[in-house]
């Protein structure tokens, strides 16, 4: 089945296209972006290199930073980050605001060789691992460890010396050069200290308490957290960390040993960078607020950091309007919206291995983008090399996340969407009035030139012609011509019959006459057949030009017509009966309502009606069938109804049968039929209120005409 | 000394046609084709009759005013309209204007001389004293009809009536009681006219009855037949 559009609908239909602006709109914003990035790289080189630049012009900061500049050796690195609160020594991993991802984790894969070449421990405990934090505060370094282990051995408060039990064990180089060693273990969880352990690495043997180095042992669910505390000043530029894990307290059994480096060997032991706060503080001018700076040796070591990648910069909610923050809502459900919290494996790192650092330090600045570890945003890094004496000594390295990018795009197409919305929503809502003008204008005329003719093919009301001087109003004023014209040509035919009767009259008048004249001229002409055959047909054509005047005879009379109360029934009756009288051949069946029937009409033209439509009925019917007459009255109404048996009506003319001229007779009868006769039943229902309708019967065949009558 | 016949009708044909068949009963005709021609010879000397056509050439109620002008001239003189035109209407004014009888074209030309013969009678009636046998009268209760002279009579006063009108009422009268359809009042009345026209006769008819008479209920209508005189 075919689709009807109305206009209205077609309109608005072509009025969506405009929605094509906004989609262009975020088609063109989205390919932005890599013009965007391509702009953001360069921004960030120069930003790289002009923080690079600070740094050559004054390389003493730099190079009296760090005394480790020297060591060449492949060994581990400590960058210690500045902590903003102070830490409770309570087991506790609260007051580490820190992030999940500066955690570092330590596991089998960080296993450190046995103290000595005795039993080979074959069985990896189970889940043994731990993680680690380091921050510095104040005077202190901070650092916690997380241990999961399944079998807790706490050591044996009997022993005055170090038991065969879990513990910490801590290496670092003293300002001054020495090399020292310590073991933390506890006999219940709670406070304790460390023990500063014999000079000789192979031997386990303590030499005393150290009671600046303070910790506290705390079970979790998991194993245990130790959290420890050691003063700046005890440590030089070496340090290390590393958990001794036993499942007995046999001091048979070994221990297993995982950590960063070994607490063994001073060669070994990661060497650690303790920020100085004039590099931070030079850092943290040049760098800007949403990217995070790195100052990097030769050896990718990382000497100073400053920034923070995870920076919301959301515009303030507060001080705008309902509707803008509604907007902004919405916006944010249908465009990507810059991730505020995302992990990063750099954030605890203390050496970078990027390959934009490989060719920074090789003396080539370069920049790359890569994905945070849930891959929820990416980081835009940019390297470049810090020269002095024309030797790369370290490089810069600056990071900054995509949501600069993003916050842009979301901006231009906010910028975009406020623009383009509200001109697509004018934009269809004219079209719509503009439709529904049109459509309006364009059903009204179809009404009129639909009311303008009644359904019986009458001129029912003048056609208002519209005063509009478009193409609408043109129609509307050709429709108003046309069907005065076709009005005037209705009453042309429609009082041509009886012009033609009175015109034809007198022509036939001279026939007559002077017939006639001849007949009494020559009495003896009385036998001559011609004669008398002119004579009859002139009678002929005479009563021809009667009925044919009969129709607009009878409109003049109906406008001198009284009415008057009779009594329908009764008129009926009497009528029937002359009818039987009158058409003897003929049978007819009245059936009228019980009680008499009342009506204020023209009796007279009640029985001229009934004469038409009886003698209609007549010459439709064969004699052995009845004609049917039927009465029906009630209080508002009154219906008579003339029913034949015979052919029906061809559908096409009922509702034209009533007009003038019409005629749907086959047969050639003796009588003139020129179809004024249901015009005049036509007329006398009209002068009295009423309609007439004409219907096909069925089982039998017939045809029924139906008068209907208001009280 | 023959009786002049005055014939107004603008279509020749016609026109010698009544001439001719009006002389050959016996009549003097004088005719006329348009209304200026017949008013000056009116005014010189009247006819014993006029026959009147209503459209006379570019005048379409040319015959309506020649017969006001000549019943100004005379009152008793008998005027016939002989017209194409055969709306109620226009029967009835022509019949307002003073015209004794009102005829359309159709009719046949012995019906024609017929009335212009009785019309003439009854001129010479009112001339003459009464002295017409009772045979040719028709007495029916109140109503008297003097079929010599043309003349009705109810309740012994006199009622002008037309000869159509006349007529109508003797075809009831004579058989009281029995109803005449419109075809039987049509042949009788010797005119060709169509149901509704007998249904304005008889309604004139009544009303003029009824001037005299209020309750005046003796003619009859039988829906869809005729009508009948009641006794």
């Amino acid at each position: 089945m075919r689709i009807h559009f109305s206009l209205k609908a077609k309109l608005v239909l072509f009025s969506v296209s405009i929605l094509l602006i906004p989609w262009v709109g975020y088609k063109y914003v989205r390919g932005m972006e890599s013009f965007l990035k391509t702009s953001l790289e360069e921004s960030l080189r120069v930003k790289a290199q002009a923080i690079a630049n600070v740094l050559e012009q004054s390389p003493d900061i730099l190079l009296t930073q760090a005394p480790v500049l020297d060591v060449k050796q492949n060994t581990e690195h400590l960058y210690l980050r500045t902590l903003h609160n102070n830490i409770q020594l309570d087991g506790y991993t609260e007051d580490w605001d820190l992030d999940q991802d500066l955690f570092q984790n330590f596991d089998q894969h960080h296993l450190i060789k046995p103290d000595k070449a005795t039993p080979t421990h074959t069985n990896y405990p189970d889940n043994f691992s731990f993680q680690q934090a380091t921050g510095r505060f104040g005077r202190y370094l901070y650092a916690i460890f997380k241990v999961h282990d399944k079998h807790i051995i706490y050591s044996n408060p009997t022993q005055t010396l170090l038991s065969h039990a879990d513990h910490l064990r801590i290496a670092l180089v003293t300002p001054s050069g020495e090399f020292q060693r310590y073991i933390m273990q506890t006999e219940a969880p709670g406070k304790l200290a460390a023990w500063i352990m014999q000079e000789k690495p192979e031997q386990n043997i303590p030499l005393r308490s150290e009671n600046r180095i303070q910790g506290f042992w705390q079970e979790s669910a998991k194993g245990y957290t130790l959290e420890i505390r050691i003063p700046i000043s005890m440590i030089g530029n070496k340090l290390a960390f590393t958990i001794a894990n036993t499942d007995s307290a046999d001091p048979e059994v070994p221990y297993t040993i995982i950590g960063a480096s070994s607490t063994r060997d001073v060669n070994k032991l990661a060497t650690i960078m303790i920020p100085s706060s004039d590099l931070d503080h030079l850092l943290q001018k040049l760098n800007h607020e949403s990217s995070r700076v790195w100052i990097i040796d030769s050896q990718r070591r990382v000497l100073a950091l400053a920034g923070n990648l995870s920076n919301a910069t959301y515009d303030n909610d507060e001080n705008r309007s309902l509707p803008a923050i509604l907007l902004s809502a919405v916006y944010r459900l249908i465009l990507q919206q810059p991730v505020t919290r995302f992990e990063d494996i750099l954030s605890g790192a203390s050496k970078l291995n990027g390959r934009e650092i490989t060719s920074a330090l090789k003396g080539t600045a370069t920049a790359s983008w890569r994905a945070t570890t849930h891959k929820n945003a990416t980081i835009l890094t940019a390297a470049w090399p810090i020269r002095i004496n024309n030797q790369v000594i370290g490089a810069v390295m600056l990071e900054q996340n995509s949501n600069r990018i993003l916050l842009l795009q979301n901006k231009a197409m906010e910028e975009l969407f406020n623009i383009s919305i509200p001109v697509f929503l004018g934009g269809t809502l004219l079209v719509i009035l503009f439709a529904s003008r049109l459509t309006t204008r364009i059903t009204s005329l179809r009404n009129q030139a639909e009311n303008a003719i009644s359904k019986d093919g009458r001129f029912t009301a003048v056609f208002p012609a519209s005063n509009s001087q478009d193409e609408i109003g043109d129609l509307s004023r050709c429709f108003a011509d046309l069907l005065s014209r076709l009005q005037q040509y209705n009453q042309y035919l429609e009082t041509m019959a009886s012009k033609l009767s009175h015109e034809l009259r007198t022509p036939l008048t001279v026939v007559r006459s002077s017939l006639e004249n001849m007949q009494q001229l020559n009495p003896q002409t009385t036998e001559n057949t011609y004669l008398t055959r002119a004579q009859d047909g002139v009678e002929r054509l005479n009563n021809i030009l009667t009925r044919l005047s009969e129709a607009s005879r009878l409109e003049q009379a109906i406008q001198q017509m009284e009415k008057e109360a009779f009594n329908l029934s009764e008129l009926l009756t009497t009528c029937i009966e002359g009818y039987r009288g009158v058409y003897p051949d003929n049978s007819f069946e009245l059936h009228l309502p019980e009680s008499d029937c009342m009506f204020i009409g023209a009796p007279d033209l009640i029985v001229q009606m009934l004469d038409k439509l009886i003698s209609n009925a007549i010459d439709f019917t064969e004699t052995q069938h009845p004609i049917t007459i039927l009465l029906t009255c009630n209080q508002e109404q009154i219906s008579l109804s003339v029913q034949n048996q015979g052919p029906h009506l061809p559908d096409e003319m009922h509702e034209n049968l009533f007009n003038s001229m019409v005629s749907v007779r086959h047969a050639k009868t003796s009588a003139a039929h020129l179809g004024l006769g249901l015009f005049i039943v036509r007329l006398v229902a009209d002068y009295h209120g009423g309609q007439v309708n004409a219907y096909n019967t069925h089982k039998p065949d017939g045809v029924k005409f139906t008068i209907h009558l208001h009280q | 000394m023959a009786k002049i016949i005055g014939i107004v009708e603008d279509e020749p044909a016609i026109r010698d046609n009544y001439t001719d068949a009006l002389r050959r009963y016996g009549y003097d005709v004088q005719s006329y084709p348009n209304r200026q021609q017949a008013q000056q010879a009116f005014r010189k000397q009247l006819p014993d009759l006029v026959l009147l056509d209503i459209g006379l050439e570019d005048e379409v109620d040319g015959g309506f005013e020649l017969c006001r002008e000549l019943r100004n001239l005379s009152a008793v003189l008998p005027i016939i309209f002989l017209t194409a035109r055969d709306s109620d209407f226009d029967t009835v004014a022509g019949l307002r204007l003073g015209a004794d009888d009102y005829l359309t074209k159709d009719v046949s030309l012995p019906h024609l001389i017929a009335r212009i013969s009785a019309l003439f009678r009854r001129l010479d009636a009112v001339n003459v004293s009464k002295e017409s046998t009772q045979e040719d009268t028709i007495i029916q209760g109140d109503l008297e009809l003097d079929m010599n002279r043309f003349s009705c009579q109810w309740k012994n006063q006199k009622i002008d009536l037309t000869l159509t009108e006349f007529w109508i009422i003797h075809t009831l009268a004579k058989y009281p009681g029995h109803v005449k359809n419109r075809e039987q009042l049509m042949k009788d009345a010797n005119i060709v006219v169509d149901d509704s026209t007998i249904t304005s006769h008889i309604k004139r008819l009544r009303k003029k009855f009824e001037a005299l008479d209020k309750d005046f209920d003796r003619v009859d209508t039988v829906y869809g037949i005729g009508y009948r005189w009641k006794a």
